[in-house]
This record gives C-alpha cells, structure tokens and sequence, in this order.
C-alpha cells in the first residue's frame, strides 16, 4: 500500500509522518498528481485542503486526481472545519476529512480510523475487480459499480427514464435501453424494456419464457432475444 | 357540369378526411401539443374516416346524425387512454367531446349559413369544401400558437369544476346530434344564433378553467412572496442572535487570553495547560455552528427564499438541514422561472416530509458549480421508485401526490435539464442537473 501527501506546513509534515511513517511527502500539487499518476498500485491520498494559502487548491487537485483515478481513497486534512465538507464528499467523493485543530490523541484516532477504512475500501475493490459503468444521464454521467448492477428497466418507453436496480440502491437516470449492451459487454438486452447483468443471471424457465436473477425478481424474455439468453444460462451452468 | 360532379364526388371523399385530421389536431393541441407517432396518426385517421363514411351512409337519419360523432369522440379517448398522455379519464373525455364540438362547428356553421340562403349546388359544394378547408386552418393555427393550456393538473385539483364543465360538454354534444337529426329530417333548418351560442359555451368551457388557473397561479404568488418575508426575518433575527454569541466568546475569550498571559509572567505551567484547554473546550461548546446556512452565494433572490422558507419549515420540525455551497450559484437562465422555484420547493418540501418521519433527520442541500442541484434527505426504508412520479401517487394521506408529477412534467419540458432520483436503504437523493448555455 502507497501513501501520499500533499501538505505545504513543515511542522504538519512531520505529524503525520510519525503516524503514517511510509507516507510520501510533496508540498508542489505537479509533482504530486505526476507522482500519483505514474504509480499503478493501489493507494492512499491525503491532501491539505489549504496550499500556498489557497483555501480551494486541495479541491481543485482532488478533481484533478479523479480525473484519471476514481477509485483510490481520498482523505483530506484541513483547519477549515466550515468549509462544504458534504459538498467535496459528493464531488470527488472524497472518503473522510480529519481537523488538525484537534488535540494529538484525538487527530491521531480520526486519521488512523480514516486510513482503516480507506484499506478496507482498496481491499474490496482489490477482490472483486470491478469495473466501473458510465451511465450515460443527460449529458452526465452517473458512475455505477457494474456488479452492483442487477437489471434496468425503462417505466414508459416514452420518456427515456430508466430505473437502474442495484443490489442496495436504485437510481432512475435519463437515457435509452439501447444505449446500455454498448456500455459493457456484460449488460444484457432480455426485452424492449429489459437489460439485466448477466452475473445476477441465475435460472431460465424455458416453459414460460422468464428468468430469475440473484434477488429473486423474475423478468420476462421476448422471443426476440431468446436464443441468446438461452445460450448466456447455459454457458452459466458449465462454469 | 361535369366539373360540377367531380367537385362533388371529390367532396365527398374528402370531407371524412379533413373531418379526422381537424379533429386530432384539436385532440393534440388540448392535450398539451402532443405529438403522436406517425403510426399512431395514420391509424387513426384511418379509423375516423371509416367511420365518418360509415355513418354518413346509414339510411336513418337517426343513425346519421349520432353513430359518426359518438364513435369518434370513442376512437379519441380510447387513443388518448391507451397511450396515457393524460391519466384522468375525465379530463380526457372532455378534451376529446370538445376537439369534437370545435371539429363540427365550422361546417355546421356553414350548413345553417347556406341553408338559411338559397345558393346554386354548384356553389354550395365548393363552399363545403372551403369550410372544410376553413376548419383545417383554424386547428392548424391554434395548434401553431403553442399555448400552454395547463388546465389539466387544475381541472384534476377541482373535481367540481370539472363535472360541470363535463356535463354541460356531453349536454352540447347531445343537443348537436338532436339538431343534426332535426336537419336531416328538414324540421330545423339551422340558426345562426345557435351556432353562435354553441361556439360561446365552447369557448367558456375551455377558458374559464384557465382564468381560474391564472388566477389560482397569482394568488398562490402573493402567499408565497408573504412567506418568504416572514422566512427573511426570522432568518435576520437568527443571524443577529448568532452574532451576539460571537460578541460574547470574543468578550470571554480576551479574559481567558488575559489570564493566560499573567500564567505565563509567573511561568505557571500547570495553570498554562489548564487555562489553554479550557480555551478549547469553552470555543468547541460556545462558538455557533460555522455551518450555519451560507445563502449569500445563492445569486437569484428567489431561488435563496425559495430555500430559506424550506428551512425554516424544517427547523421549526427539528430537522438538521445543511446547505452547502462553494462557489457563486448563479443560472441565469432560469432566472425568474416561477416554476423552477416550484419546482425546488416541491423537491424540498418531500425532503422534509421524508427527513420528518426519521429518528436523525437530516437533509443536506448541496448548491455545485451553478449547475447541479443535489437534496439529500434521510428516510425510512427504501423508496419505491417505479410509482414515485406517477400522476395521484402519494406516500402521504391526504395528499393528492401532483408534487413530484409537475416535477417530471416541467423536467421532461426542459430539454437542458435532468433529473436523477437514488433510492437507498434509509437515504433519499435527487439531483436536478442544470446544464446552462446548452
């Protein structure tokens, strides 16, 4: 696991050196972003919202972070408890901000616990390899876990809104069924209103045409794309 | 003469096809300029005009005057009902029995006109086919006006109003076929004074809801402008209790700092230690949440009241309600749209009905870079989806659930503007995305 810091303020430094003792430190946002962007293992980053007496320049580095990793955990460190914390979270979903302001024990509680989810984070995405789906939304785009996709769903073939059921969510966005297959190989076209992610694809009743998925929702095939669906279940059972 | 005949013949063939077309033209226009699909039209069209050549060549007049109007008005709804543009069949109906009464009354009008004069069948054909053509073009101008009636989610909001309005159309439709019979039969002759005050009633029918409408819209404004004064000044009376608790940390924190400096005249270091902690602790407890809502960025005065009313609706129900906002939030484009401020407000106003009913209720506005709109709101359970933005759905009693409906409407209206829901387990977000100067 790597550690990065951007922190301009020696004697801060120094205070999380002593807790997190691996941690690289830059105090010039190029050399960190070249740094980051140049290591592919996975990683950790923490930056000071506040550089060179620039309030915003962490934010503006964290988006530049994200630009080209969106999945590496980011923790910032600040003295600006008032500044839109929520507001950066949702942004460059940032994981967790820790207050230098506080005293030694409690900053060194909230930095550790912060780093522990932070590894927790790295270790799922390590285990799954999951890839990460642009859903188009308007001229947006909305980024979903693809094994947390079950199935899509459009509730009025007239209004382009579509109803994507995740696992623990679901999220009704702007866009057409057709333009999902093309997103990832493993969104499946089952109906005019119907793609499904063929991992959570579990049985097929050939007698009525339907099939189930993990969370237990059965769904109806059209003939159109029976064949196809037909040979995804079967190829499913020899695995 | 031989011109004359296939004029006529002409005529005939044509009059069921100018008829069908007026006839969805008004259809559509009453239904909020609705396109249907080319399939859709066809067919349709097609069906009108076998049933006006159907009932055009029954031998009973009786038959004639009732069989062609009645199932046309049938087609329409069931059209209109199979491809759930409106949801309340009664609005629908009376859409369909007045693109029907408006379809008639041009030629109708024409009929009585040349009844009531003798004029050569030469003439009088080819001014049935003026006024077919004459109806054509009324439809097809008001249609090109691109009035936004709207008078559908009012007409649901006042069922009274809406039955009177439909009985007295479905009362007009049954008078226009007794006088169609009258006519056929030859015991009335036509009037113009009739034709006149049939196409004032039909004109009542379908202005006065929307004076009413208007009139409702203005009413609701001056409320809404009473609310946000009251809003501004309990939000100033906030602000100034605030400062004054700053006043009092600043008073009390200069005699602590005096303190501290005799301790360290006299190198006391326990007293130091003590005195210091105690200035943290006493400036975590006193100093007023910075949180506090920040609106001043907010650039449209509306939009900020529009919010400042919601969250004082939410405070006064103890609900935590953030607004955070980085950057100058400014969409001149929306400027003055009294119905995007509904809009947030009806969003809002969902949000705390949600927020209310959980143990930590919280709702988090977050205002991003001029183009995204994100409320978060907590909840119980997860949403169900699927029904929220259906027309009538409500999670509440009493309720007659138009909120998030107008929402959906006025999105789809806005072709730069999207609107992303996320149901989570105990965790609502809509997010209105705004994409300016697009």
């Amino acid at each position: 696991m790597n550690y990065y810091l951007l922190e301009d303020n020696l004697i801060q430094q120094q205070r999380i050196k002593s807790i997190v003792e691996t941690c690289q430190i830059f105090d010039q946002p190029d050399s960190f972003l070249a740094a980051i962007r140049a290591d592919k293992q996975p990683k950790i980053i923490l930056v000071d919202l506040e550089i060179k007496t620039v309030v915003n320049a962490g934010l503006t580095v964290a988006k530049m972070i994200r630009e080209f990793d969106i999945l590496s955990p980011i923790i910032i460190v600040t003295t600006h408890s008032e500044m839109a914390m929520l507001s950066y979270k949702y942004q460059v979903s940032v994981l967790d901000f820790v207050n230098k302001l506080q005293n030694e024990i409690e900053f060194k509680q909230q930095l550790t616990s912060a780093l522990t989810t932070a590894r927790k984070h790295i270790q799922i995405q390590c285990e799954e390899e999951t890839d990460i789906v642009a859903l188009q939304n308007g001229k947006k785009a909305e980024y979903v876990n693809l094994s947390d996709i079950v199935y899509v769903t459009c509730s009025d073939a007239k209004s382009h809104q579509l109803t994507v059921y995740c696992e623990q969510k679901v999220i009704q966005i702007r866009a057409t069924v057709k333009s999902l297959p093309i997103l990832h190989q493993n969104l499946v076209r089952i109906h005019a209103a119907y793609v499904v992610n063929k991992d959570k694809l579990v049985s097929f009743d050939s007698e009525t045409n339907m099939i189930v998925l993990s969370n237990k929702i059965t769904l109806p095939c059209s003939r159109k794309y029976l064949k196809h669906i037909r040979k995804l279940v079967e190829t499913k059972a020899i695995n | 003469m031989s011109i004359f005949q296939l004029l006529n013949i002409f005529n005939a063939i044509t009059w069921p096809i100018f008829e069908s077309c007026v006839m969805i033209i008004w259809f559509s226009t009453f239904l909020g300029h609705y396109r249907f699909s080319q399939r859709t039209l066809i067919i349709t069209t097609i069906v009108l005009y076998v049933i006006n050549i159907i009932g055009n060549s029954f031998e009973s007049p009786i038959l004639r005057a009732v069989v062609a109007s009645t199932l046309s008005i049938l087609v329409l709804f069931y059209i209109g009902w199979r491809q759930r543009i409106i949801r309340n069949k009664r609005v629908l109906l009376l859409y369909t029995i007045i693109s029907s009464l408006l379809t008639y009354w041009v030629v109708n009008f024409e009929m009585s006109m040349t009844s009531l004069i003798t004029v050569p069948p030469a003439v009088k054909t080819s001014l049935d086919l003026l006024a077919n053509v004459l109806a054509m073009v009324f439809a097809f101008v008001f249609s090109r006006l691109k009035y936004e009636w709207l008078t559908e989610t009012f007409l649901e909001r006042h069922p009274t109003q809406l039955k009177i309005l439909l009985i007295l159309s479905l009362f007009l439709r049954g008078l226009n076929d007794v006088l169609a019979y009258l006519f056929a039969v030859q015991h009335f002759f036509g009037s113009i004074w009739w034709d006149f005050f049939l196409l004032v009633i039909i004109l009542a029918i379908i202005v006065v809801p929307l004076i009413s409408n208007h009139h409702e819209l203005l009413l609701d404004k001056i409320n809404q402008h009473d609310s946000e004064i009251a809003a501004t000044q309990s939000y100033t009376q906030q602000l100034e209790s605030k400062y004054s608790e700053y006043r009092f940390f600043k008073h009390d924190y200069q005699n602590i700092l005096s303190s501290l400096e005799y301790s360290i005249q006299v190198e006391n270091m326990s007293d130091i230690k003590h005195t210091y902690y105690s200035v943290i602790q006493k400036s975590n407890a006193s100093l007023p949440d910075p949180k506090m809502l920040n609106l001043k960025d907010i650039a449209d005065v509306n939009l900020r009241s529009a919010i400042l009313v919601k969250y004082q609706i939410a405070v006064e129900k103890q609900i935590k309600f953030n607004v955070e906002i980085d950057l100058l939030f400014q969409v001149p484009m929306l400027q003055g749209d009294l119905n995007f401020y509904r809009v947030v407000g009806i969003l809002l106003d969902n949000a705390i009905d949600a927020a209310e009913q959980t143990a930590d209720a919280t709702i988090t506005v977050l205002l991003i870079n001029s183009e995204e709109i994100v409320i978060m709101n907590s909840c119980t359970g997860m949403v169900d989806l699927e029904n929220v933005f259906k027309d009538g759905y409500s999670s509440k009693d009493n309720h007659n659930g138009f909120g998030l409906f107008f929402v959906k409407q006025y999105v789809d209206q806005h072709k730069n503007m999207t609107l992303t829901t996320i149901a989570e387990e105990n965790k609502f977000i809509q997010k209105l995305i705004l994409e300016a100067n697009s």
